[in-house]
């Protein structure tokens, strides 16, 4: 009943264009009212609001939103396009492997999908078109690439895991993120190679050779320092992943101003706003799903949702396939953080409880489950018919949705098949912590 | 009207630079606190004799700078139009409707500032006549909670104006983003409300 009120109301919400954090805010609200006084459920609401952004670990975000304004604004993006072209634009349908290669260097750099999407998008999009490529193609190609950003450190969105999960070390979910990223974007890679041969699109790049394609690796190494200075110090325990971004944004001042020069000071306060008014939209949604998530514990959802999936407890991999078929669909409207936020208190207890079924101790379980379920969350964000990343590739390729889909459809089931490996070989995710140590 | 409008412009302006300073300090906090952890770090490696404890006020201060711009840059993504909303009904209105849509999402702002309003207030309230104080730096825990009685103020203040402009930014939306609105026949999409 609860749920089903819910439902109701948050879509009709959303479909009348209401900004999903308003939307998950009201929602919370009208389902509180079943239970609680209106007083009670406005100051529920106001409570979760403020207490989910008066919190130490979550400071990372706006640092790291910021230290990755820093570096979009200042030169970066340009310098990783060069680097990747020089690369790898020799390969079948060289520009498009090129824009696979930029965006998950630009997306482990600024860890947002967004951002991504407009970065590299603005160069690589034109320079596609230009050589042939069609539009959408680019497009939907860039807005999937994207998203690797999100699994690679240092990434906003497994540190709000790790608050939810409760226990999670970062450092050891930031390594469990490198190989299912690693993978998705080799996979993009030759699905972008295919697809280009197979359509005739664009051309071969001749080997600049090893001296341009060194001059370009040092054009982009201060930014890689920068990486792994940040991983590095939450890592080895040196720093707090809050610390080590405030790190970051001291060493992107320094290599923004200092150094590549694109930017002045007079730039700062425009650079400061964004990320304010950024960070408030992030925080207004974490605040309004965290209001969601406790509706949810308060009407018995998780203990609902264990006994309708507890019917295929005799076979773990379907309860996982269930997991990951809800969650791509709700993906698709749903943004990552408030998914993070309102699914992991319902479906991690389960897998949880199945762990020893995967070889896993519960430990590990929550590893191999934040990364699982924020590939998934990710892979929503370009979901057909409608995603956030896919909006922004349709509006820099100057391309309607429609236009975009056909070629979508190739590419996004590249990345199920990604998910799938990856949800299904807990090794894949554990092994890099393991191997340094960390589990 | 013109009224509302010249004071939003005035509030949006001194929001700005009220945020870009919060921002500022709470950097310099939290690289304060890694300068002293470090040289808590090193002075205990070397055996000096000073006490160097890394202090616990800098992880609060900078926790309750966070929620202050995190609940009033809330405010002002709505007003700068950054919060995702969903296209796909939306297109397929007729102008008066779209029109009659986007006055129901301010309607709807307005409902949820007026939330943060009432629910905050009795926060304040409630936690101020309690004494509850922040465990380190002893300062009222009513000080953080105003954050959000204040920020529903502001998202009022500003849904209110575009209550009435809802015609204009309709046309204005729909001059904005042409290319990416999707044909009708597999209208979906999503736009900045």
């Amino acid at each position: 009943m609860t749920l089903a009120l819910l439902a109701g109301v948050f879509t009709l919400l959303l479909l009348l264009r209401i900004p999903v954090a308003i939307a998950i805010g009201l929602s919370a609200f009208a389902t509180m009212l079943v239970d609680l006084p209106a007083l009670a459920a406005a100051t529920t609401l106001a409570q979760r609001s403020v207490t989910s952004a008066f919190t130490f670990t979550l400071l990372a975000i706006p640092l790291f939103i910021l230290s990755g304004k820093l570096l979009a604004a200042g030169g970066v993006a340009q310098r990783l396009v060069r680097f990747a072209r020089a690369a790898v634009g020799w390969m079948p349908g060289g520009l498009a492997v090129t824009n696979v290669l930029a965006n998950l260097l630009f997306g482990s750099i600024t860890g947002s999908a967004a951002a991504t999407t407009s970065g590299i998008g603005g160069f690589m999009i034109p320079a596609m078109k230009a050589e042939g490529y069609p539009r959408g193609f680019a497009a939907a190609l860039t807005a999937t690439a994207a998203t690797t950003g999100l699994l690679l450190p240092p990434s906003n969105v497994l540190i709000v895991y790790a608050m939810v999960a409760g226990g999670v070390s970062v450092g050891a979910l930031f390594l469990a993120g490198y190989l299912p990223g690693l993978l998705l974007c080799s996979l993009l890679v030759i699905v972008a190679a295919w697809m280009s041969k197979a359509g005739g699109y664009g051309k071969r790049d001749v080997f600049p050779g090893w001296r341009v394609l060194l001059l370009s690796a040092l054009g982009i190494l201060p930014s890689f320092v920068l990486l792994m200075i940040v991983i590095g110090g939450i890592v080895s325990g040196l720093f707090t992943a809050t610390e080590a971004s405030a790190i970051a944004v001291l060493y992107a001042l320094i290599l923004v101003l200092g150094v590549y020069r694109e930017i002045s000071t007079r730039d700062l306060p425009v650079l400061l706003l964004e990320t304010a008014s950024t960070t408030g939209m992030v925080f207004l949604l974490i605040g309004t799903s965290v209001a969601l998530a406790w509706v949810f514990a308060y009407a018995n959802v998780p203990e609902l949702i264990a006994q309708w999936v507890g019917v295929l407890k005799e076979h773990p991999w379907a309860v996982l396939l269930a997991i990951n078929v809800i969650l791509l669909l709700v993906g698709t409207f749903l943004d990552v953080t408030p998914g993070v936020l309102i699914f992991t208190p319902i479906f991690l207890p389960l897998m949880v409880g199945l762990a020893p079924e995967f070889g896993l101790t519960g430990d590990e379980m929550h590893y191999h489950f934040g990364i699982v379920l924020v590939f998934n969350l990710c892979l929503g964000l370009v979901s057909p018919p409608a995603g956030t990343t896919l909006f922004i590739g349709a509006s820099i390729a100057k391309c309607s949705l429609s236009e975009l889909n056909r070629p979508l459809i190739p590419i996004f089931a590249t990345g199920v098949i990604a998910l799938l490996i990856v949800s299904y070989t807990p090794s894949l995710t554990l092994w890099l912590p393991r191997f340094l140590g960390l589990l | 009207m013109s009224v509302l409008q010249s004071i939003n412009a005035i509030i949006e302006r001194w929001l700005g630079r009220f945020l870009i300073s919060l921002t500022v300090v709470m950097i310099a906090t939290v690289l304060w606190q890694v300068l002293t952890r470090l040289l808590a770090r090193i002075a205990v490696h070397h055996q000096w004799a000073l006490q160097l404890a890394p202090s616990k006020w800098t992880e609060e201060l900078a926790s309750f700078l966070l929620a202050w711009i995190a609940l009033l840059g809330g405010s002002l993504a709505l007003r700068r139009g950054e919060h995702m909303g969903y296209d796909s009904l939306y297109l397929d209105f007729g102008a008066a409707g779209r029109a009659r849509c986007l006055r129901f999402v301010q309607l709807c702002v307005i409902l949820f500032g007026g939330l943060l309003l009432v629910g905050g207030a009795m926060l304040v309230a409630m936690t101020l006549e309690l004494q509850q104080t922040t465990p380190a730096l002893r300062w009222p825990m009513g000080l953080v909670y105003l954050a959000a009685p204040f920020s529903g103020l502001l998202m009022i203040s500003f849904a209110c104006e575009r209550v009435y402009l809802a015609e204009s930014e309709e046309v204005l939306l729909a001059h904005s983003e042409p290319e990416a609105s999707p044909s009708s026949g597999s209208s979906s999409g999503v736009g900045r409300s």
